[in-house]
């Protein structure tokens, strides 16, 4: 990470600003499309809008460290301003993962830059994770409660694993066509730019 | 420095702090009384150091979600049971968070953030995306809404109706303009930041002092406290 330049740093915080105001429009639209669980999906809809974003950063920097810097920017923020604590070393990790992946190739090939925009897309995920052991808890407190465990299974049959493992495949599916669509724009207004 | 003085700020860093009690309250199980006193501390401080309005509105929310989860919530089944579920309990799990949050970013300023990171010792590979992320995010609002004027005058994506038919166009031509913009505006700040000194590997000065005063060590002995009482 030590060759990134000054100019590679404020690229860097552009892009995760961007990136940030089209993540917080993502929130507020899914929130009235489908209030209450609107923030399970948020990582598969933010992964179809966001793969431009992404990809120009890849392409303009092209070093080590510049999708670690986004991931991290962003996990500090949610920790700070709101949502439950794990969110962080999720980013920090998926960031870091899909920034190995993408370096394998030297930021070049798009096969590496999607399955890498796919890693990152599970980065958002992080808030989504207090669900598991709320879960959890909240089942226990029920059961203390003298209510029966059909009365628990009733309730919760629309959160469990499957449902997860569905929410997990959106966000695959929603990334690729995500990273496409991305590449799509890019080839369309960047590269007639001369930006590309 | 007096300006900090008068108006009696926290340090950024007890700000932080706020956020212990209220994650450590999700991981174990709390009743409903550990949950009141946590919610009552967050109000007290959002009421003194922001505006009653607001403590009012979050203590409200959490009444509203309390009577859901213990008088609606027995009633439902299947899909509706959960989205009042997440409404009614996840959401409420949450607010102690979400008030933490608010408090740090309703009273803290952006160069506080940055002089707070810089006190932490935090490398430059972080402070400078972070300080260029919230120095150019209010930009963002203010291109927005001239963009969405321009795409008026055009003729695109005009209303609600528009925006349905062709939400690729309207996406398209919202998301290019900030990238390009965003790409010419990277390369005359890092010029702009670079002749202002920003590669100099000497401690940077600030006008703002941030340091810990008498009201930050009442609130951390507060914080302890409460993240205590959230045990016994």
């Amino acid at each position: 990470m030590k060759n990134l330049t000054i100019k590679d740093l404020v690229t860097i915080g552009i892009f995760t600003a961007i990136y940030f105001v089209t993540l917080s429009v993502c929130t507020f639209a899914s929130f009235m499309l489908i209030p209450g669980v609107s923030f399970m999906f948020l990582p598969a809809i933010a992964a179809l809008v966001c793969g431009a974003i992404y990809l120009l950063l890849v392409v303009k920097i092209q070093k080590f460290g510049a999708i670690t810097i986004l991931g991290t920017v962003i996990g500090v923020f949610f920790a700070i301003s709101g949502h439950f604590i794990t969110a962080l070393p999720t980013c920090i990790i998926f960031s870091v993962l899909a920034d190995l992946i993408a370096s394998t190739k030297k930021y070049k090939s798009m096969i590496a830059n999607t399955i890498s925009y796919v890693v990152y897309a599970f980065s958002l995920t992080g808030p989504i994770l207090p669900m598991w052991f709320l879960k959890t808890q909240y089942i226990q407190h029920l059961l203390n409660d003298n209510k029966t465990q059909e009365y628990v299974d009733a309730r919760f049959v629309f959160i469990n694993t499957q449902t997860f493992l569905l929410v997990a495949g959106g966000i695959v599916v929603c990334a690729i066509i995500g990273a496409l669509i991305g590449k799509k724009l890019l080839q369309k207004h960047f590269e007639k730019a001369g930006i590309i | 420095m007096l300006d900090n003085l008068a108006k009696n700020k926290l340090d950024p860093r007890t700000k932080v702090l706020f956020l212990i009690p209220a994650n450590i309250a999700l991981f174990m199980y709390i009743n409903y009384w550990k949950e009141g006193i946590l919610i009552a501390f967050f109000a007290v401080i959002i009421a003194y150091d922001i505006a009653p309005l607001k403590a009012l509105r979050y203590v409200s929310m959490f009444i509203v979600m309390l009577i859901i989860e213990l008088l609606l919530l027995n009633h439902l089944t299947g899909f509706l049971w959960t989205v009042f579920y997440f409404i009614g309990v996840t959401s409420r799990k949450l607010l102690p968070c979400l008030m933490a949050g608010r408090i740090f970013f309703s009273t803290t300023t952006p160069n506080e953030m940055i002089v707070a990171l810089r006190k932490l010792k935090i490398p430059h590979y972080f402070v400078i995306p972070f300080a260029v992320l919230m120095r150019y995010f209010p930009t963002i609002k203010q291109d927005f809404i001239s963009l969405r004027q321009a795409m008026k005058i055009r003729g695109i994506a005009s209303d609600a109706k528009a925006i349905l038919l062709h939400p690729f166009q309207t996406f398209e031509y919202l998301l290019v303009p900030f990238l390009l913009s965003g790409i010419k505006t990277a390369d005359e700040l890092a010029a702009a930041a670079i002749s202002r000194g920003i590669a100099n590997p000497q401690p940077h000065t600030s006008l703002q002092e941030i340091k810990f005063k008498a009201k930050d060590y009442i609130y951390q002995v507060a914080i302890i406290i409460v993240t205590y009482s959230l045990y016994y």
